[in-house]
């Protein structure tokens, strides 16, 4: 089968939804962060994608910037791990759980 | 063939490339010398770290100050990095904001946080990584970048929610705020990544002149040759289906989800009470003046530049979810018993009056044959001229909470404001021109500026909105005065002396209190800066 630029975007609207879909359904924090990982990967997935299709068969000067942006949502993901696991170890040392629903300190 | 296309844009610096970016590179260099000196100290007490950091924000404000008189950025925006960083007069109004919050934030938190037992150096060096993430948004000309800035800001801020690390409700609040956060960058760049497939750039100057119709003419005519009528009539048409291009609906959906995340806009609004409550004080201060002034910032570049010309697609939409987004805040503030949560409320009722302006920047019609765009002045200067005015007259009553804390009560309760008349009856004054102001009466600000945005919205055609507003006006109104109520005629119910606070914490108050006064009585110089600014906001259509 040939890959064409749709595989790709179907890849990636599949990985945002089950990023989507796990964000709103999951309780333990730690998947809670891969899901948002796989949305941000996605992400990605589009950039590169468009960035090479782009490039071969429109002749577009710009497709850098796709794989430009992609590097930088990559380093602003591990950021963003780092932080999510940060605050994940300290609401365990004060409270022993990870769950999403036990966090209900502060009133809705 | 495609390599050396590759090569021949890139760009190659020049010193004129870091003129614009002095603010940027002092403040960085700020944060790197406090960062390495609060390390190196052996010093518990960080209050030399709190000035220091004082002193380096004030040194970036003179030096973006200074840049307003600078041909460069004056009536010519200064680009540099291939239109990634765009220093115009808009950046530097909302530069001189932001830092100007930046510094009384720190101002007030040393002894805050003294109290409290966390003191920690990084707090000072993590508010400015934040600044500094604001200043490159702010900024920003492209997707990219405001992208970047946009987690730059972000991420020092979960941070500093739940700074108090061994207060769970202060940890609570942070993760709230990390998911939430996170969650929308995600989204925004999904939403960034069609942008980006569909024109093939994330420049902003390259998304509007995507729906140029003498560019696409142009394009379609060739090299040097004449543009034909026959040509004229297919780059219409071009245009015409470039503008109902499905894609785009998706990408102003993700946009709204994403930006309406970061100003906290119903229905994207639940973490917003729950962080502002639990965060330290003086963050959510911060918060809720310079995040949610860089955020709208970011919000009009973008939607008065590149999507401009989609104004009839997302207009529409926008204006819904500001009128839910101001009822909301505004019906959920009346029920609340912490006033910290009132007033977190109170922002997402404001920002959907913000957001009232941002819709009426312009009317955009397309004929079927070229694409008309009026844009309104006003609509815009309005955006800009609320978040000034919003950042001191918003300040202002976080920083009255903060100073009622004792060793036994929080401060942020209703209970902690009865008969504060009484108690302490200077801030129970200041508090009720806060009100006043929030709740947008002169002679404070709030009132100039309510009425701004109400006026553009009127000529933009929003009329049904402003009836909205003005609706959501009066039920704010029950609950600020309710605290005026509790103020004056309650007994008070706390016994406790209300403690000194230092002088700095004072001069910032009296600071948001002129600002607010003078704001609301000599309006016209504020206006002329906030329309002059935007003016000059590059790659404005």
């Amino acid at each position: 089968m040939h890959v064409t630029l749709i595989h790709y975007l179907i890849l990636s609207a599949i990985m945002f939804g089950i990023g989507v879909v796990g964000f709103i359904t999951r309780k333990n924090m730690v998947i809670v962060l891969m899901c948002i990982e796989l949305m941000l990967n996605a992400a990605n997935i589009n950039f590169i994608a468009f960035a090479k299709y782009r490039g071969l068969y429109e002749g577009m000067s710009n497709q850098l910037s796709g794989q430009v942006m992609s590097l930088f949502v990559i380093t602003i993901a591990a950021a963003e791990a780092a932080v999510g696991l940060a605050i994940i170890i300290v609401l365990f040392r004060s409270r022993k759980t990870i769950n999403v629903d036990d966090v209900d300190l502060l009133k809705h | 063939m495609v390599g050396t296309k590759m090569i021949e844009t890139l760009h190659t610096f020049t010193s004129g490339d870091f003129t614009g970016l002095m603010p940027e590179i002092i403040l960085c260099a700020f944060v790197l010398l406090i960062s390495i000196y609060d390390f190196m100290s052996k010093n518990k007490d960080k209050e030399i770290v709190s000035y220091l950091t004082q002193i380096g924000l004030l040194a970036t404000l003179i030096s973006v100050l200074s840049l307003i008189g600078d041909t460069a950025a004056g009536d010519k925006a200064y680009v540099a990095y291939n239109g990634m960083f765009v220093l115009d007069n808009f950046a530097i109004f909302l530069k001189a904001v932001v830092l100007m919050v930046a510094v009384m934030t720190v101002a007030i938190s040393h002894k805050y946080n003294k109290e409290a037992g966390y003191e920690s150096g990084e707090y000072y060096t993590l508010i400015m990584f934040a600044v500094l993430g604001m200043m490159i948004m702010v900024s920003g000309g492209d997707l990219i970048s405001i992208f970047v800035g946009l987690e730059l800001m972000a991420i020092p801020c979960y941070f500093l929610t739940g700074v108090f690390k061994k207060d769970s409700r202060s940890i609570e609040a942070a993760l709230k705020y990390f998911l939430m956060g996170a969650f929308s960058s995600a989204v925004l760049a999904y939403g960034i990544s069609f942008v980006y497939g569909v024109i093939g750039s994330t420049n902003l100057e390259a998304i509007a002149s995507f729906f140029d119709l003498a560019v696409i003419a142009k394009a379609k005519a060739g090299v040097g040759m004449a543009v034909t009528p026959e040509i004229m009539s297919a780059a219409s048409a071009e245009l015409a289906t470039r503008l109902s291009n499905p894609i785009f609906y998706l990408v102003l959906v993700l946009f709204a989800a994403g930006f309406g995340f970061k100003i906290a806009a119903a229905p994207f609004h639940m973490w917003c009470p729950d962080v502002y409550e639990g965060a330290p004080t003086p963050i959510t201060g911060f918060m809720s003046t310079a995040v949610k002034a860089a955020s709208f910032a970011i919000f009009l570049r973008v939607y008065a530049t590149g999507l401009f010309a989609l104004h009839v697609n997302w207009a529409f939409t926008l204006g819904i979810l500001s009128a839910l987004t101001m009822t909301v805040g505004n019906f959920l503030a009346v029920t609340q018993k912490s006033v910290k949560r009132m007033l977190a409320y109170s922002s997402i009722a404001h920002a959907g009056y913000i957001m009232m302006g941002l819709v009426s920047i312009g009317i955009v019609t397309f004929d079927g044959v070229t694409l008309s765009i009026n844009r309104i002045d006003d609509g815009m200067a309005s955006v800009l001229f609320y978040l000034v005015t919003y950042a001191f007259m918003n300040l202002g009553p976080f920083i009255i909470i903060m100073m009622l804390r004792t060793k036994r009560n929080s401060g942020e309760m209703m209970a902690d404001f009865h008969g504060l008349g009484k108690r302490a009856p200077i801030l129970a004054a200041l508090m009720l021109l806060f009100m006043f102001g929030l709740t947008g009466l002169p002679p404070t600000g709030g009132f100039i500026a309510k009425y701004y945005l109400f006026y553009a919205a009127v000529k933009a055609n929003f009329t049904w909105l402003t009836i909205v507003a003005c609706v959501n006006t009066a039920v704010s109104a029950f609950y600020y005065f309710r605290l005026g109520m509790v103020m004056y005629m309650y007994e008070p119910k706390i016994d406790e002396e209300i403690n000194a606070s230092p002088k700095a914490v004072h001069a910032v108050l009296y600071i948001c209190v002129l600002v607010t006064l003078w704001i609301g009585i000599f309006p016209d110089k504020f206006f002329e800066a906030a329309k002059h600014s935007l003016m000059r906001l590059k790659y404005l259509l």
